[in-house]
């Protein structure tokens, strides 16, 4: 967890170095909210700080056009 | 620079997006379905793959070789494009996290024992990331690099295993259970030729689009058929009970092999094809849904949203499958390959062909 | 340091007189009056009014040349000039070495007279004349003759090697390839060293964007000193952070010539025996002049062993730590007792031993070098004996490891590059940290790196690994085959 946070942040230095470098704002903006979001999420999760599951919400989505084929698979 | 690739490196890349993890789970899947006939299954399916593989290559020449994203769009129109395409890069993400979960899970059961798959993941994903950082073109030199150690292992497997093949396994031939090989034969084709819908993403960086429709062929059809005769080694080696019950039916096959008592256990020649291949799969599904996302967001650089994609796949492939796979596999994973892999072709299929037909009748 | 000295702008405001004497002043002093400047005054008329001055460095010129060029072509056409009693005028000489000298060059500013006197011409001031001349007498005392190659050596092939003297290393290959499309282009490079490099091809042949390419990079080399064909090459090399060589060195002519009729660029440098080539793709490591002279079949093998080589001095040590840290069940179980039964009571783990192993061939090889051959020989058996066998023997370290270890170096000695053979010795490191940290899944994933950095190489606009990725079935015939010479029909395009 904190190998993987220590490594977010050396990440995060250096790609927004190179995105300002292309001299394109906005983008670095977009760069760094994402990441902002996204590290701290995967950070806690390995941390077993937070239960974050995005394929749950995937299945789940996905629930009325799959329980049809699992009733058809579980013949 | 506009990057190229050329149709023999496109056939390639079918060929190991087709083997990539397929190879490691139809034996069991089509074992589980189809018991000593499996591999009849999964030829069958070879043959039901031909359609597919040409329905979207027509798909995609008839429009005149646009990129998929912008087909949708074009075809469907704004919004409901938009839903589309989310879809199918919500298909692409899931596809490319349930590969690395189960080539992370792999390496940490039977390779990498004690190591933590979370560094198996980091490492994994970390050198997609790098593959597709650097563009389609050093991706397929890639594969083009380790495509024949790919073929020559795989061969080597098949030869060497030849030994210990029961022919009493398979027999007695095309005796089961109707209902099951179709169901089977639905799922072994989702999990092989539905999923080729992703490489719709890269066909427009082919360079004689024209021949695609032969080397689309040429690199997906000798993939299935070979998926079919390790199905059938399998099944003719370890009999039906052991392959439907082990996870990595290949991985056993690589330890069954015994030449003059001192060739023997070379399961790393099967842990090298299904690494690598699915290596491969991950980073062209990668690279395609890096090319949706900047389609949506119009940036100009792409690779800005490699490493934020990257840390969520790493979240969903550390657990998000751990309890659920199974269930997963055959509920979730099936209907929206299905729905992706054969549903949004065909309607994108019928648009297209009602809209030229308007096209025409409104000229004359 | 004169680095860092600023360049005086102070000669550029003196100009040259009409004095002999004056100009000579000048020239001394621009030189810091240093002890190798030679003069010698001798006066043209029989008077003693109009003066000569001859001015050059003592140990770069040849003096034969000055004695037979400069003195007697003077001598002999005064004596025609007195006998038939013409006065001597300062214009008349110029004329004379004009027409009787060779290379006689009239220059107007003391900036290219003294660049002219430090490549080792001779120039000269005559009264009454406000620009100098240089005749080109430069001397070849201090390069070496052509002699037998000492790094890259062949059993069959041409046993001759570059010099120290661009002139003859450009004859050697023009000596190869009499051919009028052999174009060589000249540049002086360095703003203090002022070193002569020519590049040449075979016009044709070679794809005119890889020349202007070899023109444009060589153009913009901005630097003090070149000293070596190594600094060319870091300049014009497409990549700087790479362990591989994107630019080919060799100092046998028939590999140069034999790269220029491929349609290649070659770069000589004045001063070093190591001639460049561009573009070289990752099989010309592989491969040795000498393929093309034995026969066919002998040289594929040759190359195959090369390749297996390849694989052996990169993988061996890692391979080996991998199997034996993480996968014991990949071991046949014979195999596997032994090296259980040798592996008892050692200290360190597989990795710790391996690098102690590595580190200790690497500094006896590097001793090795150094070192003039006859304490060479010492080397080796300290090398082989003392911790060889005696390492093994007190238990530090097993004897399969030292195996290992020689396994590796015999195959890293293989490749007929030496700086093909650093970059894998480089990567071999890398690899073994893989492995002791991932085993067969970290080799995997290393492999996976280095292929995917050397497809994305590009040596001059070519992709590093040309022939194999993207695929080219035409240069198969010799890539890791070498086919008879008359199987490629047709000239063969750079590739």
């Amino acid at each position: 967890m904190f190998y993987l946070g220590a490594f977010s942040i050396l990440i995060f230095y250096l790609e927004l170095k190179r995105i300002r470098s292309t001299k394109n704002k906005k983008e670095s903006y977009i760069f760094a909210v994402c990441m902002v979001v996204v590290a701290p999420l995967l950070t806690l999760q390995i941390g077993e700080v937070i239960d974050f599951r995005i394929v749950d919400a995937y299945i789940w989505a996905m629930h009325p056009i799959s329980s049809p084929f699992m009733h058809l698979f579980n013949q | 620079m506009i990057e190229k690739i050329s149709v023999k490196q496109f056939a390639m890349l079918a060929f190991v997006n087709l083997i990539g993890t397929s190879i490691i789970f139809i034996p069991t899947v089509a074992a589980n379905y189809g018991e000593q006939n499996a591999w009849i299954i999964v030829l069958v399916t070879t043959f039901v793959g031909i359609f597919v593989v040409l329905m979207y290559t027509l798909l995609f020449l008839k429009n005149k070789g646009t990129n998929i994203y912008s087909l949708i769009e074009k075809l469907l129109g704004k919004k409901l494009g938009l839903l589309i395409i989310l879809i199918f890069m919500s298909y692409v993400f899931l596809n490319i996290s349930a590969n690395l979960w189960t080539v992370t899970q792999f390496i940490s059961v039977q390779i990498l024992v004690g190591t933590p798959s979370t560094v198996v993941i980091f490492m994994n994903i970390s050198t997609a990331v790098i593959a597709v950082r650097s563009g389609i073109e050093v991706l397929t030199r890639t594969a083009e690099v380790f495509f024949p150690f790919i073929v020559l292992s795989l061969i080597l497997l098949c030869v060497m295993v030849l030994p210990e093949v029961r022919i009493e396994n398979v027999l007695p031939i095309l005796k089961s259970n109707k209902l099951n090989l179709f169901l089977g034969g639905i799922s072994i084709l989702s999990f092989t030729f539905l999923e080729l819908v992703i490489l719709l993403g890269i066909m427009d960086d082919v360079d004689e689009k024209e021949k695609l429709n032969k080397y689309f062929l040429i690199g997906s059809i000798p993939a299935s058929l070979m998926i079919t005769f390790i199905t059938l080694l399998c099944i003719l080696v370890l009999g039906v009970e052991p392959t439907s019950d082990y996870t990595y039916p290949i991985y056993v096959l690589g330890q069954k092999i015994n030449i003059a008592s001192f060739i023997q256990r070379i399961e790393g020649i099967g842990a090298f094809i299904w690494f690598f291949t699915n290596f491969f799969k991950i980073c062209t599904s990668l690279y395609v849904l890096m090319k949706g996302i900047k389609h949506i967001t119009k940036t100009k650089d792409d690779k800005i949203w490699t490493i934020p994609i990257s840390y969520l796949i790493f979240s969903c492939a550390y657990n998000g499958y751990n309890s659920t796979f199974y269930d997963f596999d055959h509920t979730t994973y099936v209907p929206i390959t299905i729905i992706v892999g054969f549903f949004i072709p065909l309607l994108l299929f019928i648009v297209s062909f009602i809209k030229k037909n308007s096209n025409t009748f409104n000229k004359t | 340091m004169s680095f860092f000295q600023k360049k005086s702008d102070k000669k550029q405001n003196i100009n040259l007189t009409s004095n002999a004497a004056e100009n000579k002043q000048v020239i001394y002093q621009a030189l810091g009056e240093s002890a190798d400047i030679t003069s010698r005054t001798i006066s043209v008329d029989k008077q003693n009014q109009i003066s000569m001055v001859l001015l050059y460095i003592n140990g770069l010129v040849d003096q034969k040349i000055i004695q037979n060029m400069v003195l007697e072509t003077l001598m002999i056409e005064m004596d025609e000039q007195t006998k038939q009693e013409v006065a001597q005028t300062p214009k008349d000489i110029q004329s004379i070495y004009q027409e009787f000298s060779l290379i006689a060059e009239e220059l107007q500013t003391i900036e290219e007279l003294i660049l002219a006197i430090l490549n080792g011409d001779t120039v000269f001031f005559i009264d009454g004349k406000t620009s100098g001349f240089s005749i080109k007498t430069q001397g070849d005392q201090t390069s070496r003759g052509v002699q037998q190659t000492t790094t890259q050596q062949v059993v069959r092939g041409p046993k001759d090697s570059f010099t120290e003297s661009i002139d003859t290393n450009v004859a050697l290959v023009r000596k190869r390839i009499k051919d009028p499309n052999l174009w060589s282009k000249k540049k002086v490079i360095g703003s203090k060293t002022h070193t002569t490099v020519v590049y040449a091809y075979l016009n044709g042949v070679v794809s005119s964007d890889l020349v202007t390419e070899v023109e444009e990079r060589l153009s913009k080399i901005e630097v003090n000193s070149i000293l070596e064909s190594g600094n060319i090459e870091e300049f014009i090399q497409d990549e700087t952070y790479t362990p591989f060589p994107t630019v080919y060195n060799t100092e046998r002519p028939d590999a140069i010539a034999a790269g220029i009729l491929e349609g290649r660029i070659a770069i000589f440098v004045d001063g070093t025996p190591d001639v460049l080539l561009v573009p070289v793709l990752f099989k010309h490591f592989l491969q040795s002049p000498e393929d093309y002279y034995q026969r066919s079949d002998i040289a594929t093998l040759l190359r195959w062993l090369r390749t297996l080589a390849l694989f052996l001095s990169l993988l061996t040590p890692s391979i080996y730590i991998a199997l034996t840290t993480f996968h014991q069940e990949m071991i046949p179980t014979t195999l596997l007792i032994s090296l259980a039964a040798q592996r008892e009571g050692i200290p360190f783990p597989a990795f710790g031993e391996a690098v102690l192993m590595e580190i200790t061939f690497e500094l006896l090889r590097e001793a090795g070098i150094r070192l003039p051959t006859t304490i060479g020989s010492a080397i080796s058996i300290v090398g082989a004996l003392v911790l060889g066998q005696a390492t093994v023997e007190a238990g530090i370290v097993s004897a399969m490891m030292v195996i290992v270890v020689s396994l590796t170096a015999i195959s890293s000695f293989v490749f007929p590059s030496y700086n093909f053979g650093i970059s894998i010795r480089i990567l071999r490191f890398g690899f073994m940290t893989l492995a002791a940290t991932f085993g067969l899944f970290g080799i995997f994933i290393g492999l996976l790196l280095i292929v995917m950095h050397l497809v994305g190489l590009r040596s001059f606009g070519m992709p590093y690994l040309t022939p194999i990725a993207p695929f080219n079935k035409e240069a198969q015939t010799d890539t890791l085959l070498r086919l008879p010479i008359w199987k490629k029909t047709k000239q063969k395009k750079p590739n």
